[in-house]
């Protein structure tokens, strides 16, 4: 607990004495409960996301439009966000000292960067790749920079959830 | 409140005396060099969950887009014959991984598992979830286009395999919690 730096563990501390984490833990099935909705959010997302890593990387929907894909998708990855958002913290906000004890979890923090940098790939995709999206958008094999995105992204959200099953073990 | 996830030590394991004299073919299991391997080793155990959580998702993904196709949403332009031949492709080749995966995961704790009322419902739902997604992969392979809106049937049919899948979550999810020491 000591290498924690000591603004988050302040912050740790103020979460602890907070409501919502008094209603988390006074009982033994909340967490669990949660749990399960953060499970089911996250083949949501991962999985949305990883069949137009696919496409991207011209493994599974060759015959698809990429763009159209990416319409159809797009409403469950953020359904998937959501519900892994609101049941992540709600999970962080039970135990972050104690019980599962997030805050000195160093697994915890990679997770945490993991899905940054995931984002940030996604949004360098969107304003670089993806804006000229109608050149390529029918077209088997995607540009070398899609196949970058989609590889990368295939790397870090399995990274995100090799970290957070790690999270328990560590 | 207990939330730890690994593994009970053999060490710790309760009534040595009493298994040996009422061996059964867990115990056996649990006794194989193999998961013997899996059950000591400190990241053998995590790492096999991860590769089976990993390939979960890709499972659950493809039997999902196939039903959701099925029941007259299709995620793309795919004819529905099309869909069901990919999705063969990848819910075999995930189920495979998952069943290698499981199988180590389950020998290692093979006498706690087999009691544990989780994870024999989770094997009763994947078993009626893998016979419901083979009915319906043969029903939809004979269509050479995507239905407008599916029939009453088709749509409950493929609405139950969504629900064994989630179910199958679910399970997955309370294998760690049901036990005695946590309800």
């Amino acid at each position: 607990m000591n290498e924690m730096p000591e603004a988050w563990f302040m912050f740790c501390q103020a979460v602890e004495t907070t409501w919502l984490h008094r209603t988390m833990s006074s009982t033994n099935w909340y967490f669990p409960a949660v749990e399960t909705f953060h499970h089911i959010g996250m083949v949501l997302l991962v999985g949305s996301i990883s069949l137009f890593d696919l496409r991207l990387l011209g493994v599974a929907m060759k015959g698809q439009s990429v763009s159209r894909l990416a319409d159809r998708l797009l409403p469950t990855t953020w359904t998937g966000f959501a519900v892994m958002l609101v049941t992540g913290t709600l999970l962080f906000v039970t135990s972050p000292l104690s019980g599962q004890q997030y805050c000195p979890n160093a697994t915890f923090r990679l997770k945490l960067i993991l899905i940054g940098l995931a984002g940030l790939n996604m949004a360098v995709f969107h304003f670089t790749v993806y804006r000229r999206v109608g050149e390529w958008d029918k077209a088997h094999s995607t540009p070398l920079g899609a196949k970058l995105v989609g590889s990368l992204s295939v790397i870090l959200w399995a990274g995100v959830v090799a970290a957070g099953r790690w999270i328990g073990f560590s | 409140m207990d939330r730890v996830f690994v593994g009970i030590s053999r060490k710790n394991q309760t009534g040595e005396n009493e298994r040996r004299m009422e061996p059964n073919i867990f115990d056996w299991i649990y006794d194989l060099p193999i998961s013997v391997i899996i059950a000591e080793g400190t990241w053998q155990f995590p790492l096999l969950e991860v590769i089976h959580i990993y390939s979960m998702i890709f499972l659950i993904t493809a039997v999902a887009l196939f039903d959701l196709s099925f029941m007259g949403f299709p995620v793309g332009v795919e004819t529905i014959s099309r869909m069901a031949r990919m999705a063969l492709r990848w819910t075999w080749v995930c189920f495979g991984i998952n069943a290698v995966s499981g199988t180590l995961l389950f020998m290692s704790r093979a006498p706690e598992y087999a009691g544990n009322w989780a994870f024999q419902l989770k094997l009763a739902l994947v078993f009626v979830g893998m016979i419901a997604h083979t009915i319906i992969l043969r029903k939809a392979a004979r269509w050479e286009t995507v239905p407008a809106m599916a029939s009453g049937v088709k749509f409950l049919m493929a609405g139950v395999s969504l629900l064994i899948w989630t179910g199958v979550i679910v399970a997955s999810r309370w294998i760690a919690y049901a036990i005695p020491e946590f309800l």
